[in-house]
């Protein structure tokens, strides 16, 4: 038996149908996805806006030795559960009347690293830190001109890296924070940086 | 009538009955098909009520009352400065620990949780949390 060849249209359209309604579907999925990305953007920008205000707090306080970064990230971790959070930061605090500054570099990671800085016009210019998860170090500097600082770590065999800088002229507080934030399906990365003049 | 009309007649039925069956198979790839790609995609009204909690809660932030608020516990407040922007019945906590409020029974109830790290000089995290149900 002898198929038509209208017949065949038909099934012909029925295929193109069939990738349409394929291709509709995958507008669902998308949408499934896109906003559970949208929750994790929320989550990541909510994390990154109060690292600021907390950089902000601890320079106010004189408190420049990371620990309010570190209680923060760690309050992060339990009260976002099972939402994972994972920081890397760097933060500087420079004061232009001695030409000093601390350089602090927290890991929350969830694995131990080895982070690498070079810094520019300073008085420590290569430094490697070794750091445990949920640990933080600091050091300080001289300065002789407007400082640059930039650091990388490896992670499997992916390399981030980033920086940041400040005036020699200005006192100001600086703060870089690479954070990751995951649900188990999606993770988004957020590479926020805060920069602000201290008023003498 | 003679019998080549006849035969004719045969082969344009053939035709046609082929025709009807083709078309029922073309209706039927379709068929299955959408059952097999949308059977799962379902519209969830939750996640709309979600993300429009997170974005009050990131526009009272922005505007810098969030932070006052919360830092004095003043839950009334936030409220007050909700109900023009959210077009659903709400409740909101401020905790470290939260402990749920009083909430509707038999009501779908989605909940987002924004944290507020402390203000100028007080380093102290809390969490609001905005509960939410048409």
């Amino acid at each position: 038996m002898k198929m038509s060849n209208k017949g065949q249209i038909f099934v012909a359209a029925a295929v193109i149908a069939v990738i349409a309604v394929a291709s509709f579907s995958m507008i669902f999925v998308t949408t499934a996805v896109r906003e559970q990305d949208e929750t994790l953007r929320y989550k990541i920008r909510n994390i990154a806006r109060e690292y600021e205000s907390t950089t902000s707090i601890a320079s106010a306080v004189n408190s420049t030795d990371g620990s309010l970064l570190d209680n923060l990230t760690l309050y992060f971790r339990k009260e976002m559960y099972p939402i994972d959070v994972r920081t890397i930061y760097l933060l500087t605090y420079s004061n232009a009347g001695s030409n000093t500054a601390r350089v602090v570099v927290g890991n929350f990671m969830k694995e131990n690293l080895n982070i690498s800085l070079s810094l520019k016009n300073s008085s420590v210019s290569d430094k490697v830190l070794a750091l445990l998860d949920k640990s933080s170090q600091y050091f300080d500097i001289t300065f002789t001109g407007d400082v640059r600082i930039d650091f990388n770590y490896t992670i499997g065999k992916n390399r981030f890296e980033s920086g940041t800088e400040f005036w020699s002229s200005k006192s100001s507080v600086t703060g870089v924070y690479d954070i990751f934030v995951s649900d188990g399906s999606s993770m988004i990365r957020k590479l926020d940086t805060y920069s602000v003049i201290k008023n003498e | 009538m003679s019998g080549r009309e006849n035969a004719s007649r045969q082969v344009a039925g053939r035709k046609g009955m082929l025709l009807t069956v083709e078309s029922i198979i073309a209706v039927s790839i379709i068929l299955i098909a959408s059952v097999i790609f949308l059977g799962g995609a379902k519209y969830n009204p939750e996640r709309d009520i979600r993300s429009d909690g997170y974005r009050v809660l990131e526009y009272l932030d922005n505007s810098g009352t969030l932070r006052i608020y919360a830092m004095s516990n003043d839950t009334q407040s936030i409220k007050t400065a909700l109900k023009p922007v959210l077009n659903y019945d709400f409740d909101v906590s401020i905790c470290s620990e939260c402990q749920e409020p009083y909430l509707p029974s038999g009501t779908a109830v989605s909940a987002v949780e924004y944290h507020i790290a402390g203000d100028r000089d007080n380093f102290s995290p809390r969490k609001i949390v905005l509960y939410m149900w048409r």
